[in-house]
């Protein structure tokens, strides 16, 4: 008896969840779909914003030079930011290379 | 601000020692500086800050964005010295001093400095904690 009662609530959560499921994917993928939002957008995206870290790194180390910026803690700060970007974009490419070479090396 | 929050607040705290170690440099070179006929004595500069708050989306929290200046404070007090060879003695043979006091100036400059080391000391810890959050799973 116990038991029959917890199947059938098993199965009304397992019905409720393909219902909230499918409605929530077909949301997303049409999102997905509508703006666009493929991995390699995403690492573009990335991509172009450590681009940003390293000529603004690289116009500050010109400025200091120049006298035009005198904030030497400031143009530090950046360039720690710039390297953390720089390292944290080696390893996004560590893990996908090492992903793909999973997948490469696959055996059938 | 995301990820690199913590290395901008050090940011604002580093810049606010700069300029209050600029404004105790301004204060030292002038200790002699008295009236003369032309200039007025010097006055000790000091630097007024508040904490930074920076509202988030909803506009009920707000988070802080470090610190920033609100301004230079001149303060006005009068340090009177009794000279009355000097030409610049007004009719008593009182000359208006600069009111830097030295002593002061020194204890304020260790503790700007000081102040200057946590900040850097508090970003190099922030860096740390980037540079490890990159080593998980690694290998």
């Amino acid at each position: 008896m116990d038991g029959l009662l917890t199947t059938q609530g098993l199965t009304d959560y397992q019905s409720a969840l393909r219902t909230l499921g499918t409605s929530s994917t077909t949301d997303q993928e049409t999102n997905s779909v509508a703006s666009g939002n493929s991995f390699s957008n995403y690492l573009t995206d990335a991509v172009d914003q450590l681009n940003q870290k390293t000529a603004t790194m690289d116009q500050d180390t010109v400025n200091l030079i120049t006298g035009d910026e005198s904030d030497l803690g400031n143009v530090m700060i950046r360039m720690t930011e710039a390297q953390l970007a720089l390292q944290t974009a080696v390893q996004v490419r560590n893990k996908c290379l090492e992903a793909y070479n999973d997948v490469k090396n696959m055996q059938f | 601000m995301g990820i690199f929050n913590g290395l901008t607040i050090n940011a604002s705290g580093l810049a606010l020692e700069r300029l209050k170690l600029d404004t105790i440099s301004a204060n030292i070179a002038n200790v002699n500086t008295n009236q003369t006929t032309e200039t007025e004595a010097y006055q000790k500069k000091s630097v007024q800050f508040s904490e930074n708050l920076k509202n988030s989306q909803n506009g009920l929290s707000s988070e802080s964005a470090g610190v920033k200046v609100t301004g230079i404070d001149t303060d006005d007090s009068v340090k009177l010295a009794y000279d009355p060879t000097n030409e610049a003695a007004d009719e008593n043979g009182y000359v208006a001093q600069s009111n830097v006091d030295m002593a002061d100036e020194m204890v304020q400059m260790i503790q700007t400095v000081r102040t200057y080391e946590a900040n850097v000391s508090a970003s190099e810890m922030n860096k740390t904690i980037l540079k490890k959050a990159l080593e998980i799973s690694k290998g």
